[in-house]
């Protein structure tokens, strides 16, 4: 054996040369073996990629909202798939429709649960959605990122709002109609928990505290009776119809009917808008062509924008920011780094609230004359969230809103789902 | 047509520099990269840990700041609640005049209510406390301020902070801050709420002091070279610093920032700004409608790793230092001995016979020199048998030419003596005959008579005539022959007294123009002799035999002009050797004839004019200086003889 160990070519042996022993032999295999264990784990490590993100989507089916949820729902789903593929992250997204009993909604969610996790969770397109999973979500440990607007009624650290609360649009609102449209003010809205409570707020304290009232109050339960409302709204020709019954906002015969009204109409619809002859609406979203994030936006979804959708994408951004400062191992990390959060957003600057009531907006009061907006008003700066507005206590708003869901056997929007579990 | 690049092929000269240079490398470049990836990666982590720690900072302090701004409101919240409240704000509310402000009235009121509510201010840290009608009117001052009797919806209140705050607060909203536009040194910020029982009956206003915000704001800032600052915008031209003096354009590269931060990018990061490179963190806060700025500066922050990057190199240094002589060491205990090995073969090459490598080590390197110092003894051994036996050979060929040419002569001496011998034995009869003959005609006439005609047959028999000439000539050339076996015999006794005599210092020309003035060839006086002596001093050599060297050279070559001709001797020293150079335009040499020229013996001279030892035995004295002697012959051109002493 020559001096690596293997004979010499003529087979002889070369003098005074020693054989290798053999724990060099072994420790040759040894430096091959570490050194397949270490391509191996490199390889692990850029070729396996990481495991993708669950996302849960709540929306709703039930009729009048079912078209707002869907497009909410599929605008987010286009969002996420853009996002991670910029990331390079796989999101596993997963749909849940709330219009189903208590029970069958949590069976379902069970089953999402069993399967993993979500690591976010947006969705619903109103509060009576939100009030409907909330149980689950305090059961489940989720956090939900609602980017709908709400009557700023519900108490949870489970839910974040991140669109308008009441006295974010409807105070700034109720105070403007009355300066610019008239003191005659007759109220539409629709059989729900929210146009009930913002009926109450306005007649009960925004209008009663300066002595003023309501001249009416009208509640959309079906699409049949809406000629009659029509009816009792040109008798009682009010100044301005303030219109919240914004779950009938898909059907075209809203619109003509509104289009026929002899009087203003102002939406408190801050999510969706009313597009139309002459209306009037105030939200935290306005189309603004100097708002780089708004034509950005735009340009990815190539879908109309509204500040539901809007918010929504807002939620995967503050995900994202969350996850590339590692802040998302858990639902509770998650709104820990969201809490006092600023963005930048579509619809212009945002920022979280650190009681977690809500989100800071700029609020807009616009015109649309056809196709064409014409902005009205603009709060000077962001506007604080607060919840359970006005003299009542939270204990009262819950109160009411016990009554009001007795009172329509449990009912929580028209045609909604019955159900033993409430808040 | 393509383009190479071809690198200098550098190589190393020793290999105790190519030793060191890898070495030295080799340990050059780990530390390097530790140093320079190593402290850049700490400089960086430092850094993120920095930012990520005053954008903790930043948050923390906007969550404070807002705390602190959500406490006035709810402090607003509850006290607009109070039926107290609500009774002094219906009270001073129904007693207004603006036209008589301080009525007993209202100072009737002020002694029910002002102490309560001036106590509620100060405890509250405000700097005042505001009753105001849903009209606008301010009816109430806690602080007695001029703002008292004011109307807020007065166009001089138009876009002021107040006016705002009190509008928002009409929309019963349950309480809210304003920071307005333009603000106020004295101010940061208003705070209303709505005063309602049944009916809105007004708006409290409250203005919180500064000093709150300045204390909270000094006791944020715990560290030096940290600045916690709170700015917002004046004039939508500038950022203005809340309870400071600092100004930032807003079309500056830091006014950019805390604008895209106010719309809700937060900014961490590094940036230039006030007069230095900052890690800052900015966030919105809504609450005061502003930005919170936290900086601290770079190089104070990294100050841990700029006096580690000093230490590092200097280690750096330390290590390379260290690198270089341990290297040096090993280098040279590598190199040393291979350079002692290739002197030792080069002193062989040289032709010195008593060489031992001096290495005494009991690795390969040391096994390598014991194996030299055999192979060089073995050489030495050989050599010696070599030169024996060439020495012998030497011998042997010198004493068959001695042999030869002493014989040649000796052989003539030897046959001419016999023929003397002869010769005298004829000599001898004829003296013998004629002194019988003297004798004989003294004493006996006819005795003599016949003796005569006796001595007259034996001359004519013997040829007496011719043996008195041959007689003659065999003498000339016994002597001759003699003469040429002595002259071998004193060339000879030079090769004898080689290393006898010692050196001096001459003058080379006089050296050479003596020995030609001693010449006694024959065309001397034809030939043209150059002398280029290029010396600057003396040289150093046994004079007498290097006489003999020049005359044998100079001698032929002056024999060898045999028509007109030239010769040149030229003399240099060229390191540390003497060089003398003879160069004749004789007939020249051929190859075989340079080959022999150096043999004893050999002569292309005709018998008589020389034995051949000349050149052989100038051969010999320079080569007992140590030099050497080459020649250099081209037939029909003529010779150069080179002369080279070494160390002369």
């Amino acid at each position: 054996m020559n001096h690596f160990g293997r004979k010499a070519a003529d087979g002889a042996e070369p003098a005074n040369l020693k054989v290798i022993p053999d724990y060099f032999q072994n420790m040759k295999k040894s430096l091959i073996l570490i050194a397949l264990v270490m391509i191996v784990g490199l390889g692990a490590l850029f070729l396996i990629p990481d495991p993708s993100v669950r996302v849960l989507l709540l929306s709703s089916s039930a009729p009048g909202v079912a078209e707002r949820d869907l497009r909410m729902t599929e605008a987010v789903t286009r969002y996420l798939a853009l996002r991670g593929q910029e990331r390079d992250i796989h999101f596993d997204i997963v749909e849940v429709d709330v219009a189903q009993s208590p029970d069958a909604l949590a069976t379902a969610l069970d089953e999402v649960m069993a399967a993993g996790e979500p690591a976010l969770t947006i969705g619903c397109g109103d509060s009576a959605c939100v009030r409907q999973v909330i149980p689950e979500l305090d059961r489940l440990g989720l956090l939900l990122m609602y980017p709908g607007s709400s009557e700023g009624l519900i108490r949870s650290r489970r839910v974040m709002h991140l669109g308008l609360v009441a006295n974010q649009f409807l105070f700034p609102a109720v105070s403007w109609i009355r300066q610019n449209l008239g003191e005659d003010i007759l109220y539409l809205g629709s059989e729900s928990a929210r146009s009930r409570m913002m009926e109450r707020l306005i007649s009960r304290q925004l209008l009663s505290s300066s002595g003023g009232e309501l001249v009416s109050s009208e509640y959309l339960t079906n699409i049949e009776l809406l000629p009659s409302v029509v009816d009792r709204i040109n008798v009682y020709r009010p100044d301005v119809v303030l219109f919240d019954a914004c779950e009938w906002l898909p059907r075209p015969e809203l619109k003509t009917a509104l289009e026929g009204l002899k009087t203003k109409v102002f939406s408190l619809c801050a999510d969706e808008h009313l597009s139309g002859r002459d209306i009037y609406y105030v939200s935290h979203y306005f189309d603004h062509d100097h708002n780089q994030e708004n034509l950005q936006l735009q340009a990815e979804l190539q879908v109309p924008l509204n500040a539901l959708i809007v918010q929504a994408t807002t939620a995967v951004d503050l995900y994202l920011r969350a996850r590339r400062a590692g802040y998302t191992r858990s639902n509770h990390e998650l709104s820990t780094y969201i809490s006092g959060r600023n963005a930048l957003t579509a619809a212009g600057s945002m920022a979280v609230d650190f009681d977690f009531q809500g989100v800071w907006h700029s609020v807009f009061i616009v015109r649309t004359l056809g196709e064409r907006e014409h902005l009205l008003w603009m709060s000077d700066s962001l506007i604080r969230p607060v919840m359970f507005p006005g003299l009542e206590a939270p204990s009262d708003w819950q109160h009411h809103l016990t009554i009001y869901w007795r009172n329509n056997g449990g009912r929580w929007r028209q045609g909604s789902v019955g159900g033993k579990r409430w808040l | 047509m393509t383009f190479r690049l071809k690198l200098p092929d550098y190589q190393f000269r020793s290999m105790k520099g190519r030793l060191l240079s890898w070495m030295t490398l080799i340990a050059l470049i780990p530390v390097l990269l530790l140093v320079v990836i190593g402290l850049s990666y700490a400089e960086r982590q430092l850094a993120e840990e920095v930012k990520t720690e005053i954008g903790d900072l930043s948050t923390r302090l906007q969550y404070e700041l807002d705390l602190l701004v959500t406490r006035q409101i709810e402090e607003a919240r509850v006290f607009s609640r109070s039926p107290y409240l609500q009774k002094a704000l219906a009270d001073f509310s129904r007693i207004y005049r603006p036209d008589d402000l301080y009525s007993m009235s209202y100072q009737d009121l002020q002694d029910t209510y002002w102490t309560y509510l001036s106590f509620f201010a100060e405890k509250h840290e405000l700097k005042d406390l505001l009753l105001v009608t849903t009209a606008g009117d301010v009816v109430f001052s806690a602080a007695q301020s001029d703002l008292y009797g004011r109307n807020l919806i007065h166009v001089d209140y138009s876009g002021t902070a107040i006016r705002q705050v009190f509008e928002q607060a009409l929309w019963q909203m349950d309480s809210v801050a304003s920071v307005g536009s333009g603000f106020d040194q004295k101010q940061y910020a208003f705070v209303a709420a709505p005063v309602q029982d049944t009916r809105l009956s007004g708006v409290l206003v409250m203005i919180p002091d500064t000093a709150g915000l300045a204390h909270f704001l000094d006791e944020s800032s715990n560290e030096s070279a940290q600045y916690l600052s709170v700015y917002r915008q004046e004039n939508n031209a500038v950022w203005a610093e809340v309870l400071g003096s600092d100004r930032i354009e807003r079309s500056s590269v830091v006014g950019k920032i805390l604008s895209a931060a106010y719309l809700g990018r937060d900014f961490s990061g590094e940036m230039k700004g006030w007069g230095d490179r900052w890690l800052v963190s900015v966030r919105a806060i809504p609450a005061l409608d502003g930005v919170v700025v936290v900086r601290r500066e770079r190089d104070v922050a990294l100050s841990a790793i700029i006096e580690l990057r000093y230490t590092a190199w200097g280690v750096t240094l330390l290590i390379l230092i260290l690198s270089a002589i341990i290297a040096r060491h090993v280098a040279l205990t590598i190199s040393a001995p291979v350079y002692e090995l290739s002197r030792s073969i080069e002193q062989i090459a040289q032709g010195k016979r008593k060489v031992k490598a001096d290495v005494n080590r009991e690795d390969e390197i040391g096994t390598l020199a014991r194996q030299f110092n055999l192979m060089a003894e073995s050489l030495r051994t050989t050599q010696a048998q070599l030169l024996q036996t060439e020495k012998m050979a030497s011998i042997g060929h010198l004493a068959a030419g001695v042999a030869h040419e002493i014989n040649n002569p000796m052989s003539v001496v030897t046959a001419n003596m016999n023929t003397m011998q002869d010769y005298s034995g004829v000599y001898v009869t004829l003296v013998d005959m004629y002194d019988r003959y003297i004798r004989a005609s003294m004493t006996d006439p006819v005795a003599a008579l016949n003796i005569n005609k006796e001595l007259q047959s034996f001359q004519e028999k013997e040829d007496i005539q011719f043996v008195h000439q041959d007689m003659k000539a065999l003498l000339e050339d016994s002597l001759l022959g003699l003469s040429r076996v002595k002259n071998i015999v004193s060339s000879l006794k030079v090769f004898s007294e080689l290393d006898q005599s010692d050196d001096e210092e001459v003058s080379l020309r006089s050296e050479l123009e003596h020995v030609m003035s001693e010449l006694a060839t024959p065309n001397k006086d034809k030939v043209e002799v150059q002398f280029q002596i290029e010396l600057d001093r003396p040289v150093r050599f046994k004079p007498e035999q290097m006489r003999r060297v020049f005359k044998a050279v100079i001698d032929n070559a002056l024999r060898a002009c045999t028509d007109k001709g030239s010769l040149r001797i030229r003399a240099y020293r060229k390191g540390k050797g003497l060089y003398i150079e003879f160069h004749d335009t004789g007939c020249g040499m051929d190859d075989a004839q340079v080959n022999k020229v150096f043999d004893p013996f050999y002569t292309t001279r005709p018998v008589g004019e020389g034995i051949g030892l000349g050149l052989s035995i100038a051969h010999a004295i320079v080569e007992a200086h140590g030099g050497t002697m080459r020649l250099i012959s081209r037939q029909g051109r003529g010779t150069k003889v080179q002369v080279h002493l070494p160390g002369r």
